[in-house]
Parts: structure tokens; C-alpha cells; sequence
């Protein structure tokens, strides 16, 4: 009888029946696993996204002055090549053929015109690709002359921005925008509102920067939990630069920017999440462009394409 | 498909199911749910009544794994098994120190068993499982970490915050339950 069980048989029957339970899941028991696994998955989504919030907002906010001053240094950045013609006007020695690279640091001059009390910087960053006139002193001539011709340039680019442009008062304004974008992650429609801030009009160029925010309506084919169909929201905050120019009575038109997926309820897309995009103006305010989305950390990447009614 | 499975079908082993969780990767962590979760479902509710009790310290056990997973070192197989195990067994024990501490439980522990058990002449493996259910609160505790979970009555001592020798007494009258439980239905004879 069990009376008569030993201490040990006894543990090892309970010891093997009940591992045997656990292991073969020997016993039915109604339990809401999915439920539970949601519950889960939630709680680590949030407890991880905390540290990696300021992480992306960091990532983010360096973007976005990264894709602002690039966007303000472009036009001033100067490829400067010296022609033979010119290094052997000034040196007596002949031409040593070496070809070499010099990339300097930018400089900046200050410049002041009393006409319209105005005081423009100017970045010059030099790159240049020449040919020196003897091994190891021609550099030496080469640097001394080219701080001597970054000064002179950096003047005839100032005389000829004052007189191409008629600078205007820098504004903001309020602007409402749609967009459409399809990358490899999911589909999804979008509007929302933002501020403009000018950085510089005129009458042939403004460039102006975009802080915005928007609701995007989204499905993630073969990703997306709950109703099959049911189409989930995601939050989106999106920092861009834009540029228009008119030439000859033609407009053109660029945006670059990030966004920055703060939220979305389908699952799959809750993420932080970065998008990158170009798009150019084709017919009024209509424009298009690829996008590329980045998963946290950079793991994966989803080219797609965007569209933009702004 | 089986969740447990990879796209190709076959069933990633422990090590690389531990590799890609510890890199955060989603189909891994819900392959590592699905593959465990039963299991763990039934380690938690040998210790705990309620099924919804249970529910709620399998989720709290899943997250403290996924969330602490990069401290696992793999040591072979069946180590993330029984790591994962013993967070499952101490989330249990702090749920059931939470909701009346164990000391006051063992104390209370010698009550009358209610006979509920539904039972024919033979009892199966899984009767065995029910049956340690059936314990007293105090009684369960004691028993399912000596005889199941392999604890020493020190490690056990220091769990609950009682002396070794409450953990040896709580286990010997909790082999005298079972004994006159087994006896009752007239199981497992020799």
C-alpha cells in the first residue's frame, strides 16, 4: 500500500510523474497564452524603449542639424583647382609632376557691406587636386598661395552672392501636408500639420526648414495583429529642409528630412523607428521621392517610396 | 506553422534560440515563449491555486527572462531549460510571499485536506500532479522545491525565511499528506 512507501520511492514517483506532467504537458489546462504573451510583449517593448528613446531622439535631433548645415554649407563649399597655367606664372622652377590632395579646414570671413548693413560669412572648405612644382618645398608654396587665393575667392563669392541676391526677411509659417509612403515594412497614409522657418529668401531661392508632426494610418502586410483588415495608427514627428529655386520662369523643388515613428499601435511597426527621405516637386505641390526606413538599431532597412501633398 | 520552428521548419536549437533573443529578435522571443510557456505554466502552478494567479507570474517570469536574457550564459543543453525554470519558481515564491508570507502559511498548514479529488482505481501521472495541488499552501511550497525543484532545505530555509528545521517538518508532514491522500484512493500500490 502507499502507507508502505518509502520516503525516497515516494519522492520519486511525485519527482518523475509530475516532470513528466510539466514536460509532456500531461495535463490540460485552459490558460490565455496569448493573452498572456501580449501582455509580455507589451511590458518589454516599454521597458526597453526608454533608454533607447533618448538614444533615438539623440540620432535624430543629430540628423537633422547635420542635414541643416550641410544643407547651409553646400553653396558655399568651392572646388578650387589650380591650373598649371597658374602655378607656372608664379614659381621659376619647373613643374614637378605629382599629383596631390589637399583637403583644408573651412574658413570663414566676415563680411561687411555698409551699402546694406549687412555682414555675410563665407565657408570656403578647399579640396584641391594640383600639381606641385618640386617634391616636398612645392607644397609649402602651394598652402601659402592658396590662403592668398581663398581670400580673393572668398571675396569674388561674396561681391557676386550680393548681386544675384535679394535677401528677404526670414519668416515662419503654419503648413498642413499629406503623403502616401510604401516601403518593405508597410504601407500607409498620412496628414499633418507643422511650422516652416525660412533660413534664406529670395527671389530665385528660399530655403526653409519643416518641424512637423503627423498621423499616419498604416497596414503591415502579413505582420499586423488582431482584425485582418483593421488599419493601425502610427505617430510621426519629422524634421525636413527644403529648397525651391526658379530659374527662367522654372521652379524646382527638394526636400530631404527624417521622421521619427514615436508610436504606432501595430505591433510590428512600435518601434522606434527612423526614416530618411528625398523627394523632389514633379507637378506643383506634389512630390515624390524613396524613402528608407531603419528598425532600432539599424538592424534592418526597408526602402520604399514617398510621396508628398504640402 | 509550428512557432517553435524556424522558416525552414526545423526547430532552432537552445543555444541559437538564445543567441537571437539576446539580440532582441521578436520571432525568436515569442519561439522561446511558445516552446516554454506550458512548461513554465505548470512549474507555477504547482506552487500556485488560481489560474489566473499563475497566469500573471508566468507573464512576470517571461518578461524578467527577456528582459535579463543577455546575462544567460548558455552552458548546454537544457541550461536555458532550467534558467529559465528557477526564475519561474522564484516568481512564484515572491507572489506567494507577497500574498501571505510563507512563515504565517506553514504555521497554518496543518488543515484538514477537502475531499474533492475525483478519482477511479488508478491514478495517472498527471492525478500525482493534482495531487501535490491539493497540498496546504505551506506544505506545497516545501515539497514541490525539495522533491520536484531539487532545492536543499538550507536554500529552501533561505527562500522563505524560515529555519531548516520548519523546511524538514513542513516536507514530512507533506509526505504524510500525499501518503494518506494515495492511500484514500488506494494508488500507486507496490
Amino acid at each position: 500500500m502507499a502507507s508502505k512507501m518509502n520516503n525516497k520511492k515516494l519522492d520519486e514517483t511525485f519527482r518523475k510523474d509530475v516532470k513528466h506532467v510539466q514536460k509532456h504537458n500531461g495535463i490540460h489546462i485552459f490558460w490565455n497564452k496569448e493573452g498572456v504573451w501580449k501582455r509580455i510583449q507589451k511590458a518589454i517593448t516599454e521597458a526597453g524603449a526608454g533608454p533607447k528613446m533618448i538614444v533615438w531622439y539623440t540620432t535624430m535631433a543629430a540628423s537633422a542639424s547635420l542635414l541643416v548645415a550641410a544643407s547651409l554649407s553646400l553653396e558655399d563649399i568651392k572646388f578650387n583647382f589650380n591650373s598649371d597655367q597658374e602655378i607656372t606664372e608664379n614659381a621659376s622652377a619647373p613643374i614637378y609632376n605629382e599629383a596631390s590632395l589637399a583637403i583644408t579646414p573651412p574658413t570663414v570671413s566676415n563680411n561687411y557691406f555698409p551699402i546694406d548693413n549687412l555682414t555675410i560669412k563665407s565657408r570656403i572648405a578647399n579640396i584641391k587636386l594640383s600639381r606641385s612644382q618640386q617634391r616636398n618645398i612645392a607644397i609649402d608654396q602651394i598652402l601659402t598661395r592658396r590662403v592668398k587665393s581663398q581670400v580673393d575667392q572668398g571675396s569674388l563669392i561674396l561681391k557676386r552672392s550680393r548681386n544675384s541676391i535679394n535677401l528677404r526677411q526670414p519668416s515662419f509659417g503654419v503648413r498642413f501636408e499629406g503623403g502616401f509612403s510604401a516601403n518593405g515594412r508597410y504601407v500607409g497614409s498620412s496628414f499633418g500639420f507643422g511650422v516652416t522657418m525660412d533660413l534664406l529668401k529670395s527671389e530665385e531661392i528660399t530655403k526653409k526648414i519643416y518641424l512637423g508632426s503627423s498621423m499616419q494610418l498604416i497596414k503591415a502586410p502579413g505582420r499586423s495583429e488582431g482584425y485582418n483588415n483593421a488599419l493601425k495608427k502610427a505617430y510621426i514627428v519629422k524634421a525636413a529642409f527644403e529648397n525651391s529655386s526658379s530659374r527662367n520662369g522654372k521652379t524646382a523643388a527638394w526636400s530631404s528630412g527624417a521622421e521619427f515613428i514615436l508610436h504606432s499601435t501595430d505591433h510590428s511597426v512600435n518601434k522606434p523607428m527612423l526614416k530618411l527621405f528625398y523627394t523632389r516637386g514633379i507637378i506643383g505641390k506634389l512630390k515624390v521621392g524613396p524613402e528608407v526606413l531603419f528598425t532600432r538599431n539599424f538592424k534592418k532597412v526597408y526602402p520604399g517610396i514617398t510621396l508628398a501633398l504640402s | 506553422m509550428d512557432r517553435t520552428l524556424n522558416h525552414t521548419g526545423i526547430e532552432l536549437s537552445e543555444e541559437r534560440l538564445t543567441r537571437l533573443c539576446q539580440q532582441t529578435d521578436e520571432k525568436a522571443q515569442r519561439m522561446l515563449y511558445d516552446r516554454y510557456a506550458n512548461q513554465m505554466f505548470r512549474v507555477c502552478y504547482r506552487y500556485i491555486k488560481r489560474e489566473e494567479d499563475t497566469e500573471d507570474v508566468v507573464a512576470n517570469g517571461f518578461i524578467k527572462v527577456f528582459l535579463n536574457i543577455n546575462r544567460f550564459e548558455y552552458r548546454g543543453k537544457g541550461s536555458l531549460n532550467g534558467w529559465i525554470k528557477r526564475i519561474m519558481i522564484n516568481e512564484s515564491l515572491m507572489f506567494l510571499r507577497k500574498r501571505n508570507p510563507l512563515s504565517q502559511a506553514i504555521d497554518a498548514a496543518d488543515v484538514q485536506i477537502k475531499d474533492t479529488f475525483q478519482c477511479d482505481q488508478e491514478l495517472l501521472a498527471q492525478d500525482i500532479y493534482k495531487l501535490v495541488r491539493k497540498l496546504p499552501k505551506g506544505y506545497r511550497t516545501v515539497f514541490n522545491m525539495y522533491v520536484i525543484d531539487g532545492y536543499t532545505h538550507r536554500e529552501i530555509a533561505d527562500h522563505l525565511n524560515v529555519s531548516e528545521n520548519t523546511s524538514k517538518s513542513q516536507l514530512s508532514k507533506a509526505r504524510a499528506h500525499l501518503r494518506k491522500m494515495l492511500e484514500k484512493y488506494g494508488i500507486k500500490n507496490e
